[in-house]
């Protein structure tokens, strides 16, 4: 498969992944140029013991990540240079919502569950992405999280509790 | 127990929502953005490449000099193990 074929059939895949992430179309369009910039540069060492899907969603879902942590880094080192803030727990906030998939009259909810989403782990944010929002299966999501289907299941059960806690739903 | 059950169907309209979210299209010009980025991470930087250019050369000129001054005190000290001649004759 030529990369045209491979940016041809997965491009939307990525950028929709990367949005989940970002939630903005700038950042999301951001994260699918690197995405592909380092598929071209490793596809020659892909081997096939994994599907070509499969290794591209793990890639999506790391330059995603690699890129919230660099935002946030730079965020910090701004805060705690001029506030002498330095919090652990500083979490991504996207510079401005703006999901093209979400419909307009629900954006205030949307971004209300999507500022708690920014809240969790990564690992718990990628189970409710791929669980939930992309519609993968159970099995498929844990090949892609390289997870046991039961550890997946207790984690996507512990981001269920603690996205429960942070939209202040359990009473 | 129906505390947990309103809990429950909440959370069913929180991942309704999220299962609701459409498939957004990426702008048209996506594509040459992405191959102008990929051509300029393959397309090594001027900098970097006169960099290695200064490199080469002062490796070379060590190199080269290095190489000279050896065989200049490699000529003293055999210069030194020969004998020179003595033409004073001692009983002129």
């Amino acid at each position: 498969m030529t990369f045209d074929e491979i940016y041809t059939k997965y491009h939307k895949m990525v950028y929709n992944l990367a949005l989940q992430y970002v939630q903005n179309i700038e950042d999301a369009e951001e994260i699918t140029q690197d995405v592909f910039v380092k598929l071209a540069d490793k596809l020659s060492s892909f081997k096939e013991r994994a599907s070509l899907k499969t290794w591209i969603y793990r890639i999506a879902i790391n330059q995603s990540l690699d890129f919230i942590k660099a935002r946030n880094s730079k965020k910090r080192a701004f805060f705690s240079s001029v506030f002498s803030l330095n919090d652990p727990a500083f979490k991504f906030e996207p510079a401005n919502f703006n999901h093209p998939g979400v419909v307009l009259e629900q954006k205030e909810a949307y971004k209300k569950l999507f500022t708690a989403i920014n809240q969790l782990s990564d690992t718990q944010k990628t189970v409710l992405i791929l669980l939930k929002i992309e519609g993968k299966s159970q099995a498929e999501t844990a090949d892609i999280m390289g997870l046991k289907t039961k550890a997946l299941e207790s984690l996507f059960q512990r981001a269920k509790k603690n996205l429960e806690i942070l939209l202040n739903i359990k009473g | 127990m129906i505390m947990k059950n309103s809990s429950n169907s909440t959370m069913e309209h929180v991942f309704n929502l999220l299962a609701n979210i459409q498939t957004a299209e990426p702008s048209r010009n996506l594509h040459s953005k992405t191959l102008k980025k990929l051509q300029r991470q393959t397309t090594i930087p001027l900098f970097w490449v006169s960099v290695a250019a200064c490199l080469l050369i002062a490796f070379i000129s060590t190199e080269f000099y290095i190489a000279t001054f050896k065989n200049n005190t490699t000529k003293e000290d055999i210069s030194m193990l020969i004998t020179k001649t003595n033409n004073i004759l001692y009983h002129e």
